[in-house]
């Protein structure tokens, strides 16, 4: 069972490391998101349907606007769900991140061709489960696919879920039942004979 | 199979939302529900394969790699919280500065001088409270140029935004700017709406300074700057898009055009790209930019380009023909021309007027100058012929000594050149050439030139000379190519125009 109980404020270490950054430290604003570095790019990975390099993009613009707005971080979340919230922001915003560009992520759900209809060879290889499994995540509506990632991945609780997607708590779990339904669905039988 | 309580029961249970009680319950019935059993087996399998895939997302060196970028680009900032209070009172001194100038300038010109004794409140009136913010302000970009503001003073104040101006300021420190910001300078520079956002974005902060509206003029010149700035950024970039977008923007703005080529002229690295694109794309702009840049290596290989693409030529010539550098271009001209000629892929004669018309016609005055001096020193006779049709196409009196020694040349063909690019010259240069009639060894070339000239007293001369009048009205229709100069020198031959003349 994972630990759903991310905390809800910064720990002393996160409070001492963002006093320094603020005061103008590069070493301690590093340490500071250095540990969020890795789930940031998990989830634009997420939320850019797998382009590496838009991901890559989405978490540098995350981190820059964080850096700068250090003074407006007031400590009522964890930095993590901050950054999340930071991430969910400029994703919404693709001219921002992609220039002129139509991204991929504006694409319909529909539009992403279905790779899930055949039925999985026996033995197949956790690689493909994996391959599946994001395939299933990218048909998802935005939210949706957030809420599961965060949950599932992240392991954190439904309010910090909501803080990031800025909806209510009860919001933020039918968002992750939906997701969760949707997905067992799509992959069928992947999910019993997968190792 | 399927169970109404399914979702419920799942989700309470792998979220572990359940008391103890209630999870005996769940439990029980789980065991006793297939349909739940299954779900909730998958369902812990999609949770923990979620999982598993994220992890495969992330590796420590790229998560490195992006975060110091970040710090790099973002440590200025942050190291003060002090240094943006320090911006912001720099920026409202400076708005405070630039707004009392205005407002002397604007008294200065539109109102009497008031009573040196009598206060005057120098400040700008901050704008309504309930008046649109100016970058929505449609009647913004409507404004005269003139509103008793100099364009260029608060001009300093509305150039790139922040960001582009951080990156401008670090790039020394930093190297080559992030993807990040080499696919915002594209957007910039190839979307003109974007890059006008941009400079209305500044616009509107110099706006929270307090100042009235700025000028039309301002608004534009911010945007080129804007582009500009983002131009710079790309010119540091390696990717190819970014040297595109660089190269297209250099061929199609001209404000921006110069100071773009200019940093680029001084960027050795750039110019290694440049060279390795031209090399393996096909694009009329990569080309115009490299002949812009006036680098001997650049240009041999736009001419190679061209050579495989002879649809690129004009355009080519054409960027020539903006004074963007200081190198004088004929030289190369002659060469893009000389291979097109050599190739036989452009379907046009060495010997084409209407080439040098359309490629030499509008280059600096400078050029005929430099195409003297090619003629002087030119040893091929194709390369001579193809000078005499450039000079011929921009008659320009300041080749007038040069054309008429050669019409002197031992080789007919060249005095034969040389008289029609005589001919081309303009009236003004008649006198001269009546006078260069009268002493040289081929004057009825001369005579031939000017005859080509046309006029009414230059056809009553030809016909007391003897000439029958149809072909005086065909020779003085003007317009004649070089054989037909050559023959009107052989009607002329003998003929004693002068003494027709002056008797």
């Amino acid at each position: 069972m994972p630990d759903f109980t991310a905390p809800q404020a910064p720990s002393t270490e996160e409070r001492v490391a963002l006093a320094a950054a603020r005061a103008g430290d590069p070493a301690a604003l590093h340490a500071l998101l250095r540990r969020h570095v890795g789930p940031l790019l998990a989830l634009a990975r997420r939320c850019s349907r797998g382009d590496r390099h838009r991901a890559e993009d989405l978490t540098q613009e995350t981190l820059l606007a964080a850096c700068r707005g250090l003074d407006g971080f007031r400590g009522e979340a964890s930095v993590r769900t901050w950054l999340f919230r930071i991430l969910i922001r400029l994703s919404a915003d693709p001219v921002r991140v992609h220039g002129r560009q139509v991204p991929a992520s504006c694409m319909e759900p529909s539009q992403i061709p279905d790779g899930v209809g055949a039925e999985p060879v026996q033995g197949s290889l956790a690689r493909e489960l994996r391959e599946r499994i994001d395939e299933a995540m990218e048909r998802l509506p935005s939210r949706q696919r957030t809420a599961l990632h965060l949950r599932a991945a992240e392991g954190m609780g439904y309010e910090a879920i909501a803080a990031v997607l800025g909806v209510r708590e009860g919001a933020a779990r039918m968002l992750v039942l939906a997701a969760r339904r949707t997905v067992r669905e799509r992959l069928g039988s992947y999910l019993e004979d997968a190792p | 199979m399927s169970c109404v309580y399914e979702d419920d029961v799942i989700a309470r249970l792998l979220d572990g939302d359940v008391t103890q009680a209630d999870q005996a319950d769940l439990e029980a019935h789980v065991r006793t529900c297939a349909a739940c059993r299954r779900t909730l087996a998958r369902s812990r399998h999609l949770d923990a394969a979620v999982a598993t895939s994220s992890t495969h997302a992330t590796d420590a060196e790229t998560a490195d790699r992006l975060l110091t970028q970040v710090i790099a680009r973002a440590t200025p900032p942050v190291v003060a919280g002090r240094s943006l209070q320090r911006r912001g009172i720099l920026y409202a001194a400076a708005a405070g500065f630039v707004v009392g100038l205005l407002a002397m300038y604007v008294f200065g010109r539109r109102t009497p001088m008031p009573d040196a004794a009598a206060p005057r409140d120098v400040s700008v009136a901050a704008p309504p409270a309930d008046s649109p913010p100016a970058w929505r302000d449609p009647e913004m970009l409507l404004l005269p140029d003139d509103v008793g503001r100099p364009a260029s003073a608060p001009q300093d104040l509305l150039t790139p935004n922040d960001d582009l101006r951080g990156l401008g300021a670090s790039r020394g420190a930093l190297g080559a700017p992030t993807r990040l910001d080499v696919r915002r300078c594209v957007a910039l520079l190839e979307d003109p709406e974007l890059s006008q956002a941009c400079a209305l974005q500044a616009n509107a902060r110099a706006f929270a300074f307090g100042w009235p509206r700025p000028t039309r003029a301002v608004i534009v010149s911010a945007i080129t700057a804007t582009r500009i700035a983002a131009g710079r950024v790309l010119i540091d970039a390696s990717s190819p898009a970014a040297l595109l977008a660089l190269a297209r923007c250099a061929a199609a703005d001209d404000d921006v055009a110069p100071a773009l080529v200019a940093a680029a002229s001084a960027h050795r690295a750039f110019r290694q790209r440049l060279r390795a694109a031209l090399h393996d794309t096909c694009d009329a702009s990569l080309c115009t930019l490299a002949v812009r840049l006036g680098d001997p290596d650049l240009d041999r290989r736009a001419v190679a380009r061209v050579r495989r693409e002879p649809a690129l030529a004009e355009r080519v010539a054409a960027a020539c023909a903006a004074p963007l550098c200081d190198v004088d271009r004929t030289g190369f001209l002659l060469d893009l021309w000389a291979e097109l000629s050599r190739s036989g892929d452009d379907g046009s004669s060495p010997d084409d007027p209407d080439r040098a018309a359309a490629w030499f016609t509008a280059l600096p005055k400078s050029a005929t100058a430099a195409l003297t001096q090619t003629l002087l020193n030119a040893r091929n006779v194709e390369v001579r012929e193809r000078v005499f049709l450039a000079l011929a196409a921009r008659a320009d009196i300041a080749a007038l000594a040069p054309l008429l020694a050669f019409v002197e040349a031992p080789s007919v063909s060249i005095a034969h050149l040389a008289a029609y690019a005589l001919s081309r010259l303009p009236a003004s240069a008649a006198p001269r050439l009546e006078d260069a009639a009268r002493t040289s060894r081929r004057p009825e070339l001369i005579w031939a030139a000017l005859a080509s000239q046309g006029g009414a007293p230059m056809q009553a001369r030809l016909l007391a000379a003897g000439l029958p009048a149809e072909a005086v009205a065909l020779l003085t229709a003007g317009d004649l190519r070089p054989p037909q100069i050559a023959a009107v020198a052989s009607l002329l031959r003998g003929r004693n125009l002068v003494l027709v003349s002056k008797p």
